[in-house]
């Protein structure tokens, strides 16, 4: 029989049983494939399950081929696995070899070997091919107990999935509103803002489509519908509350374009509302205006001496038409009496800036300028009418925001109370952070305190014993800040900050203390006064920017007696601290020791066995150093 | 010449081209010569078979072993056994180039006219038993070189044919290193197999006590004849090697090399130069002198496997680091062996 073709045939026969092994330890592995595939369908849904099927179904078909190709036979490796098995000495292979290119009439005995292979392939056809073995791994058996379990998990879980959808659902769409009091007064504050005509027409826009919004809302037939209202009401109060915001600060080209005596009344209209901000941005335009020319700072002087003076008439006619009532606010508040002397007195303040302005004491009104916006930063917050209104704007946020949630969890399957409930705990929550947020922001308007020989950086003022802050608000101490509000100071000096020092900074409240033991640089940012910006977290006014660099370090030095002639590592490792280490050549110091070596090998009694193994160690030193460079 | 009835195969002395009855005739007298030699050497079957493989292979023999075991004995019996000429050469230091080629002398003839004439030295023999090789000078252990490689030896111009079959086996002493001369790797290298010869079991030490200290010492007999011996070191060469056992010595051989794909990182660490082109011809050429001793017309890789140690072992220069280290030359065929397979 051709040997060519009874391992051609072998190879089949074997390829077929393999292929069945392999089929056969694959079940488990297409049953755990399967009952993935069914969970992620189940659980996932069909892209999921699409996924899962397609890569479970890759990995079987890689497994399989990767398995397969291991035992896969051709007639070459099914010869050598023959011979291997069957203790042939490589005939297979040999007389397949041959039988390949034809026997080579050069080699004679090409044909002797060939003719063996054939004579004794009969004999090894009975065992040439392994019988089946159908045998499951461990690893198979478990895939096959995970299948089963998913497969019992996914089951159970749908029977329980039919049980739920088969029970019916309770409407709860009877309420529409959650909260319709709540809603009427978001409705009454909204159009408030929208009726106030000291708010921009911009603020007053928006608010009025908050209340429009919020009245749709209350008309709504449907939770979705409210709640879609609710929606654009609250965006329309955010916008509106940010317009307020803005319309507070008066804007640089608007300050650029006001006339004197105009800029002089916003002055005077700042001082009786107490509104500090404003005030501090009109100051800064008004010493801008004043450092152009003495002329320009009489006029301005002038201005403002009249405007508080009209001010104050005003003030004054309007408490004698409240008659018994007293004089209101600006926002139609009663005002006690003592805030009413205080509201003069501010008056006289501003005055009396505008009379050292019109001396041609810059530096004293801007001192008095500083003073009055300390005088109003002092007092308790939201006093103001700008500051009520915002306030009014901020709570109709916050109450929105809550009304939206109540909302949101009714629509999500809760009972109107408990809606309600939930409403409150949001809200609450959201006035406890508006309330922290509140005591941060004024904590981080105050002005810093600290200590130091470099100025602050910061957006509020900086208030130190050494130099003040740089910041854009002015800053106070002992020698003034260097910022886009002059600082105010002790001494009245204008200090840039740039002398280098040391110092113990204390900033920011609450309260903390850095100490910055160092010299800086002189380009260095100095140490911060008040830094931070407003609303933010107090911590961020609380960074040194300059601890500085300590100006030495102290170490404890420790000396012992060195060897009185060091050798070899010591005396390198000394030389080289002493920095005289000079590298000694590694072929000087080799052929030093090879020398010595040698004479050795001649006098000493050393066996010639070893003396060649010493001249073989040098051998191999050259040759490493060879290949090292020097 | 008388040749024994068992052992001289009469289709090895034909030309017609060999079949299976020829491979098996010489098969058969391959392991009587082998039989032969194990009656009177005693317990050192393996060194037995590899110095009857090297010279039924044509190549040359280097033993190596402590004195005493029988070294001098085993080339003399198999002489003996195969009916060939032998001879000694004891290596000593003074031992000169013209001493083993031979060399021309003055000769008068009966007129009176004086002529050169050479006079063979002791390498004019079929076996040629240099004993204590290394204890030669460089000089005189070169003399061999052209006798071992080119079967000829050239003497004052003259070059001189050496009779066919030819095998140099020669001894060293691997324990007496004082005033040695250590083989050259050129020389090395001409050597077809080093065999290294083992101490005797305590079985075979007392059969060697009781029988060669006797009355009657054991005398091999006559298994073959020259021109058997001839035609059965033809029949080595025509041994079928298939592409892939030749593929498996070029494997083997490259492996012994430092650095290059398929060596261990063992030989990459100790080994200095690996084995030359010149020791795979020698691995083929034995392991198909083996294969004919198993019975066989083809090579299987198991008889590379069988001769790759006494091929390789003089062939591979380890490095410094295999001294330092233990390591030997046999240790590191296994590896290379293990890593082919």
């Amino acid at each position: 029989m051709n040997v060519t073709t009874a391992l051609a045939r072998w190879s089949r026969a074997s390829n077929r049983r393999r292929a069945l092994e392999v089929a056969t330890r694959g079940i488990p592995w297409l049953a755990a494939a399967g009952a993935a595939t069914w969970a992620a369908l189940d659980y996932g849904g069909t892209v999921a399950g699409g996924i899962t099927g397609g890569g479970a179904f890759v990995a079987l078909v890689v497994g399989g081929v990767l398995s397969m190709r291991r035992v896969w036979r051709v007639p070459a490796s099914m010869a050598k696995a023959v011979d291997h098995e069957q203790g042939t000495a490589d005939l297979l292979q040999s007389a397949l070899a041959i039988e390949t290119r034809g026997p080579s009439a050069d080699e004679p005995l090409e044909t002797v070997v060939v003719a063996q292979a054939r004579a004794r392939v009969p004999k090894l056809e009975a065992n040439a091919v392994a019988p089946i073995r159908l045998r499951l791994s461990g690893v198979g058996a478990a895939a096959a107990v995970a299948a089963a379990a998913v497969t019992l998990l996914v089951a159970a879980t749908e029977h329980g999935s039919q049980q739920a959808i088969a029970a019916p659902v309770a409407p709860h769409d009877e309420v529409t509103i959650v909260d319709e009091q709540m809603l009427k007064e978001l409705q009454a504050a909204a159009e408030a803002i929208a009726n106030d005509l000291r708010a921009s027409p911009e603020a007053r826009a928006e608010a009025k489509k908050a209340a429009e919004a919020l009245k749709r809302a209350a008309e709504a037939t449907t939770a979705g519908s409210a709640m879609a209202e609710m929606s654009k009401a609250s965006r329309a109060l955010d916008a509106a509350a940010r317009k307020m915001a803005a319309d507070r600060m008066p804007s640089a080209e608007g300050m650029a374009a006001m006339s004197l005596p105009q800029l002089a009344e916003e002055l005077a209209r700042a001082t009786a509302e107490s509104d500090a901000e404003r005030l501090a941005s009109l100051a800064r335009e008004a010493m801008r205006r004043a450092s152009m020319s003495p002329e320009e700072a009489a006029a301005l002087g002038a201005a403002l001496e009249k405007a508080a003076a009209a001010q104050a008439q005003k003030q004054k006619d309007a408490a004698a038409q409240s008659g018994q009532d007293g004089p209101k606010g600006e926002n139609g508040q009663q005002l006690t009496k003592e805030q009413q002397e205080e509201m003069m007195r501010r008056l006289q303040k501003l005055g009396a800036a505008g009379e050292r302005m019109k001396a041609g004491d810059n530096v004293d009104a801007e001192q008095a300028l500083r003073a009055l916006q300390k005088l109003m930063r002092d007092q308790p917050k939201g006093g103001s009418p700008a500051d009520q209104r915002q306030q009014q704007a901020e709570d109709a946020r916050r109450r929105m925001a809550q009304m939206q949630a109540g909302q949101r969890a009714m629509m999500n399957g809760a009972s109107p109370s408990d809606a309600r409930a939930q409403a409150m705990r949001a809200g609450s929550m959201g006035q406890q952070m508006a309330g922290q947020q509140g005591d941060q922001r004024g904590q981080g308007m105050q002005p810093g305190q600290g200590q130091g020989s470099q100025p602050g950086n910061g957006q509020t003022p900086g208030q130190g014993q050494g130099t003040p802050g740089n910041g854009q608000m002015p800053g106070q101490g002992q020698t003034p800040g260097n910022g886009q509000m002059p600082g105010n100071g002790q001494a009245g000096q204008m200090g840039n900050g740039q002398t280098p020092g040391s110092g113990q900074v204390q900033s920011g409240n609450p309260p903390s203390q850095q100490i910055g033991a160092g010299q800086p640089r002189p380009d260095q940012i100095g140490v911060i006064s008040g830094h931070g910006s407003a609303g933010t977290s107090g911590m961020s006014s609380h960074t040194p920017h300059a601890a500085g660099t300590p100006s030495a370090f102290s170490a404890e030095q420790v000396s012992a007696p060195a060897a009185v002639t060091p050798e070899g590592a010591v005396r390198a490792i000394a030389e080289l601290s002493a920095g005289e280490h000079v590298p000694t050549g590694f072929e000087r110091v080799r052929d030093h020791y090879e020398a010595i070596a040698e004479s050795a090998i001649r006098r000493d009694d050393i066996p010639l066995t070893r003396r060649e193994l010493i001249q073989r160690y040098f051998t191999v030193l050259r040759n490493h150093e060879t290949e090292a460079p020097q | 010449m008388t040749t024994a009835d068992n052992a001289l195969p009469t289709p090895l002395l034909n030309e017609t081209p060999p079949d299976d009855a020829a491979v098996k005739a010489a098969s058969a007298g391959l392991r009587a010569v082998l039989a032969e030699v194990s009656t009177v050497v005693l317990g050192q079957e393996s060194l037995c078979r590899e110095v009857v493989l090297g010279l039924f292979a044509g190549g040359n023999v280097l033993i190596e072993g402590a004195p005493g075991l029988g070294k001098t004995l085993l080339v003399r019996t198999l002489a003996d056994v195969v009916d060939v000429t032998a001879s000694r050469i004891q290596f000593t230091p003074d031992l000169m180039p013209a001493d083993i080629t031979g060399t021309q002398v003055l000769m008068r003839d009966a007129e009176g006219r004086s002529t050169l004439e050479f006079r063979p030295g002791p390498l004019f023999a079929n076996l040629v038993l240099a004993d204590e090789i290394n204890r030669a000078t460089p000089k005189t252990q070169s003399a061999l070189l052209e006798a071992m490689q080119e079967h000829s030896v050239t003497v004052a111009g003259g070059r001189h044919i050496l009779e066919e079959p030819f095998c140099v086996i020669a001894t060293q002493n691997n324990i007496e290193m004082e005033g040695t001369y250590p083989l050259p790797e050129a020389q090395l290298d001409r050597f077809l197999l080093k065999v290294i010869v083992g101490s005797p079991t305590l079985e075979v030490l007392r059969a060697i006590g009781v029988s060669t200290t006797g009355d009657k010492t054991a005398k091999a007999k006559r298994v073959m004849d020259k021109p058997t011996l001839r035609s059965v070191q033809r029949l080595v060469r025509q041994i079928v090697v298939a592409p892939h056992v030749a593929d498996a010595a070029a494997k083997l051989t490259m492996a012994t090399h430092p650095g290059q794909p398929g060596s261990p990182e063992r030989v990459t660490r100790y080994v200095r130069f690996g084995a030359s082109p010149r020791a795979m011809q020698a691995l083929l050429l034995a392991g198909r002198a083996s294969a004919l001793i198993a019975g066989r017309a083809w090579v299987g890789i198991e008889d590379l496997v069988a001769v790759a140690a006494p091929v390789f072992r003089h062939r591979m220069i380890l490095g410094f680091d295999a001294t330092l280290d233990g390591i030997t030359t046999d240790g590191l065929i296994k590896s290379v062996i293990e890593t082919v397979s």
